[in-house]
């Protein structure tokens, strides 16, 4: 994989923040300059064989690097995992939303496992059973006290793993094991085996190499046909290498509580597994370690959630986020490898393929405590499309006859419904019902009749609930209706939501950097296509000089550009038609490294300003000073490291935006 | 006898060509405007030439065209004719002294409200430069012609007919005042237009809205013991506010608590819901404009439009289909500020940029975004970060 330069150095920055420098320095050696054996890394590092052995010990501990052993010769080639490098950003993130979706049990061994990298479930085991931080650190080469900064954008875990006290989450080997199962059961974590040490896109190159071989001797179409379905099947087997438990622990519905779990948000945290259920035990020698694509999923999901309150409102939001933790349930990953993907799909049963989810499904899911009730506009029943439903299904294409026969039963049910839930309770925006009930009882009495007609509350806020999920469909395309079962039933078409984000963000940075008058030239661009100047200022309601100024602007920046289509052979300038146009894809490709850029003179910057306080920070990283700082030192140093640590804090949240930008634009 | 019939005869046939001509431009008159084209069939159905005859009608239009009353222009079917008016066609006869000058006349008014370019009358007549300053001169002076300058070409000759008002095309519309754009004009309408899609596709809510509710423990219906009055401390404790303590199930985030305490604090505007019909439409909002009087210029629909459609390109406003209607609303209501564009742009002073809150990700939160020395930044160069004055001033430091 080739990386920019200042991706190269990003990895090989944030391997030295979290790290140390030995592995910095190999990693900056295999990002330079690709692929290396080992005397070439001696060579490269200009450091002793030991300390390269050392440093790559910690990159391949910590999945930073890859290996590979030539099967004829055995010669060992070690090649950098950008992917995993950058990924050390987003610890802390993850390490949050493991902790707000799953629970704390959960965030705990994830939090440890990213401080140990590849892990034994039984040194696991140990690591909380041995009670305090101890027991877990000697497993990592790194210094701990790294995690400090990766830690810092969550707001919850400011002195990373060493200092929480494991045990007081993880109460005994069976709670663990429980919750490492269902861990695996999402995908949050995967089991390492002797080849999930190589890249996988050698692995796949090879599987193809080894088929295209193969495919030339198959004479008929029919051994073709089986040697792709083979191929389809190798690869995808290589891939979900370390899902084997995973599909073994599903089959066997391993851990059953688990799903409720999850819904309550951690709420039954820290209670003891019922006793009625039968306590299993993984196997010890199983190797763990995270799975970042799936943690990129549930990233995507948060972000999606941020777009829609962003977009919509804050309680549609909450609703688009249960819909999307249903239905990415069973996704693994961001974006599908067209390689592995593409051919023969039909095959394979992932579950992941059309996931429609029913309204009844998320109210089951959702939040009891959300008031459903607010976040959209009161209004009187007679302005709006009682039929929408409908209107989008029509719309649709209705393919199977089945469908088309629900959604006729379905159809005429609603709105008779509807009729009787008075717009007063439907459309009360500013105040839940039991402060309504309330209102009645403190004497007004004209409240009473009124309850008495109203429909069960858990009909309203199905209706409520629909509500939203209709206004989810009618923006962006957040989610797409796609059927009457169970009170409507809805999907997400990812490609979809992820371009309009995508073009959200690009609009963002454009708008920064040139104004809203170089996002009114760009857009109209992006709509109509390539343009003349005189018809770009005609739409866009500018003056020539103005226009053209922008245009520069833009230019320059690499967002548009200009095309010469001459009108005769001769090519000359006033002969020549100038065409400005506009290329999305290509400013999606280009940003990143801008970003790439912006993050390292954010961290660059932070490693300055931590030079400066230098001793400072020595001193409050003494042990006897730890967690005690404040009483220690002087108020004028103290004041000095509070600053520093506000200044750092800053710095690092400002990454993490950037960060966000990137996701979006490359991962997501 | 002898000798009179032949004489008598071409000047009967001359009086009877005259009288067909008559006949004919009467009923062209009759049957429709001065735009409508009629072809060769036409002009014979409408019964001014006796018999159809073809022999007749070419004598009839070569003399109407002689004397400018009818246009040879190029129909959808071949050629076509167009009638023009009498006081029109005396101009040519009377007032163009020579061949050159109807010429040159008649290529302006070929060209009507547009206007034509000098160069353009030059190469298509085929004429010399002087000639046809001559001409124009002369066309000038009888106050036929006259010269102008159009928004499209504002460093070309433009001539058109002394009568006629420049078009649109040429004035550039309802936007240009003395042929420059009038920006502060379009921008005033366009937050005039914002502010009222703004007022109709949202929903203002007022404060003290929770997120969050109770648990409901199903419906309430009004028992005696519940109707009795309450004390106020007793109401106190069934806000809602209190309920993040009683309900256990905080899996949000910190930034979601602080989110829904700022919500709290104001009013925010709230999108309609899905299908909702009375989004304003274009003729809504051609309405609304010419009803405020804002401006003395009448704006079509389609002017209007034009309006919607740069609000559109700025990402403030967004289309809305709703059965069948197309209809506008706002983008993003829950993060719009409560108070108007147009109020803002007063405060704003002559800031046109300031508009609607847009979208901002973390691109030029920090310096970096906005740097003008970006490409030049490396560690140990002239610009680096180690002695990044921006990086400097935004941390607060000097």
């Amino acid at each position: 994989m080739i990386v920019s330069k200042h991706a190269a150095e990003l990895c090989a920055l944030l391997v030295n923040d979290t790290f140390g420098e030995l592995p910095s320095r190999v990693i900056e050696a295999l990002l330079q300059r690709g692929p290396s054996r080992m005397p070439q890394l001696f060579e490269r590092t200009g450091l002793h064989p030991p300390q390269v052995r050392h440093g790559l010990a910690v990159l391949i501990q910590h999945n930073l690097a890859y290996y590979n052993v030539n099967k004829d010769t055995k010669v060992t080639t070690y090649e950098a995992n950008v992917h995993s490098c950058y990924n050390i950003l987003r610890i802390g993130r993850i390490v949050d939303l493991v902790g707000q979706q799953y629970g704390e049990a959960e965030q705990e061994v994830v939090r440890n496992l990213f401080s140990l990298g590849y892990v034994q479930i039984a040194d696991l085991a140990q690591a909380f059973g041995g009670h305090g931080g101890g027991a877990a650190a000697p497993a990592t080469n790194g210094n701990g006290e790294a995690h400090t900064e990766v830690g810092m954008n969550g707001n919850s875990n400011g002195n990373g793993v060493v200092s929480n006290k494991p045990g007081s989450t993880i109460q005994s080997v069976f709670h663990l094991h429980e919750v490492i199962g269902r861990l695996i059961q999402f995908e949050i974590l995967e089991v390492v085996d002797a080849e999930s040490f190589a890249n996988p896109e050698t692995v796949y190159a090879e599987i193809e190499q080894e088929y295209t071989k193969k495919a030339t001797t198959a004479k008929s179409l029919k051994a073709k046909e089986d040697l792709g379905r083979e191929k389809a099947g190798m690869l995808r087997a290589a891939r979900d290498r370390g899902k084997v438990l995973k599909r073994k622990l599903d089959a066997e519905d391993g851990f059953p509580s688990s799903k409720k779990r999850k819904l309550v948000n951690g709420e039954a945290n820290g209670t003891p597994a019922p006793s009625s259920t039968k306590r299993r035990v993984l196997d010890s020698s199983t190797v763990l370690r995270i799975n970042y694509e799936k943690c990129l999923v549930d990233l995507r999901n948060d972000r999606l959630g941020r777009f829609a309150a962003d977009v919509i409102g804050h309680t549609t939001s909450e609703v688009y986020r249960a819909l999307l933790r249903l239905s990415t349930t069973k996704l693994s990953r961001c974006k599908e490898d067209s390689k592995i993907d593409g051919a023969y799909s039909d095959m394979f049963d992932d579950g992941a393929k059309d996931v429609t989810i029913t309204t009844l499904e998320i109210l089951e899911s959702l939040d009891p405590s959300i008031n459903l009730a607010t976040d959209i506009g009161r209004v009187g029943k007679s302005s709006v499309d009682p039929h929408i439903g409908d209107h989008l299904l029509q719309m649709a294409v209705i393919s199977s006859t089945e469908d088309a026969e629900l959604g006729l039963q379905g159809g005429p049910v609603k709105p008779s419904r509807n009729g009787h839930i008075t717009d007063d309770e439907l459309y009360s925006d500013d105040e839940p019902a039991p402060i309504k009930a309330s209102n009645g009882q403190n004497g007004s009495s004209n409240g009473h009749v009124k309850f008495e007609n109203v429909p069960s509350t858990g009909e309203q806020r199905v209706e409520l609930l629909r509500r939203h999920l209709f206004l989810c469909e009618s923006k962006h395309r957040f989610a797409r209706y796609c059927g009457t079962l169970g009170e409507g039933q809805w999907a997400i078409d990812f490609d979809v939501v992820m371009e309009a984000l995508r073009q959200v963000e690009l609009d963002s940075i454009i708008e920064q950097m040139t104004g809203r008058r170089g996002l009114r030239l760009t857009r109209i661009l992006r709509q109509f296509g390539r343009l003349d100047e005189k018809v770009v200022a005609d739409k866009a309601l500018m003056k020539k000089p103005t226009l053209q100024g922008k245009m520069a602007e833009l230019q320059k920046s690499g967002f548009v550009d200009v095309q010469e289509v001459p009108r005769d052979n001769n090519r000359v300038a006033n002969r020549t038609m100038f065409f400005w146009y506009y290329d999305a894809d290509r400013t999606c490709r280009q940003l990143p490294d801008r970003l790439y850029k912006m993050m390292l003179r954010c961290l660059q910057v932070l490693e300055v300003e931590r030079h400066k306080v230098k001793d400072i920070l020595e001193f409050v990283h003494r042990t006897d000073v730890k967690g005690k700082e404040e009483e220690v030192m002087t108020p004028e140093y103290y004041n000095k490291y509070s600053k520093h640590l506000e200044l750092e804090r800053k710095l690092l949240g400002h990454t993490m935006k950037l960060d966000d930008i990137v996701a979006v634009l490359r991962d997501y | 006898m002898a000798a009179v019939a032949p004489a008598t005869a071409p000047v009967d046939e001359d009086s009877k060509i005259e009288l067909y001509k008559d006949a004919l431009y009467d009923a062209c008159r009759a049957s429709g405007t001065d735009q409508r084209l009629f072809s060769q069939q036409e002009l014979l159905d409408l019964g001014a030439i006796p018999a159809n005859d073809l022999t007749v009608l070419k004598s009839v239009l070569q003399r109407l065209n002689d004397e400018r009353l009818l246009i040879l222009c190029q129909g959808p079917n071949g050629l076509a004719f167009k009638w023009r008016e009498q006081s029109e066609a005396e101009k040519y006869v009377q007032k163009c002294g020579d061949q050159e000058q109807a010429m040159v006349y008649s290529v302006i008014d070929d060209a009507g409200s547009d206007g034509i370019w000098s160069q353009t009358i030059i190469r298509r007549l085929q004429m010399h430069e002087n000639v046809f300053k001559a001409a124009i001169k002369h066309l000038i002076q009888k106050k036929l012609v006259t010269p102008f300058k159009s928004v499209e070409h504002p460093n070309k000759k433009m001539y058109i007919k002394a009568s006629l008002r420049p078009s649109e095309k040429a004035t550039g519309g309802p936007w240009f005042t003395d042929q420059n754009l009038d920006e502060a004009f379009i921008e005033a309408l366009q937050s005039v237009i914002y502010d009222f899609i703004k007022s109709k596709s949202t929903y203002r809510k007022g404060s003290g809205v929770t997120h969050r509710q109770q648990p409901k423990k199903g419906v309430v219906r009004g028992s005696v013991e519940k109707v009795k009055k309450r004390a106020a401390d007793q109401m106190s404790t069934d806000d809602p506010s209190t309920t993040k303590s009683s309900a256990p199930a905080v899996g949000a985030p910190k930034e979601r608590d602080k989110e829904k305490e700022r919500d709290k604090e104001k009013d925010i505007l709230l999108p309609m819901p899905a299908g909702y019909l009375d989004y304003p439409t274009v003729s809504d909002i051609a309405k609304v404009l010419s009803k405020t009087n804002i401006t003395k210029t009448i704006l079509s629909e389609e002017d209007v439009q034009k309006l919607i459609d740069v609000l559109i390109a700025d990402d403030l406003i967004e289309e809305a289909f709703i059965t069948g209607r197309k209809s506008f609303r706002i983008v993003r209501p829950t993060q719009q500020s409560l108070e108007g564009w147009a109020v803002k742009q007063g405060t704003a002073g002559d800031d046109i940029e300031a508009g609607p809150d847009l979208y901002r990700n973390g691109f030029t939160h920090i310096p970096c975004g906005k740097c003008p020395v970006f490409d030049l930044c490396e560690p140990g160069g002239p610009v680096a970060p180690s002695n990044c004055e921006y990086f400097q001033s935004w941390l607060g430091k000097e």
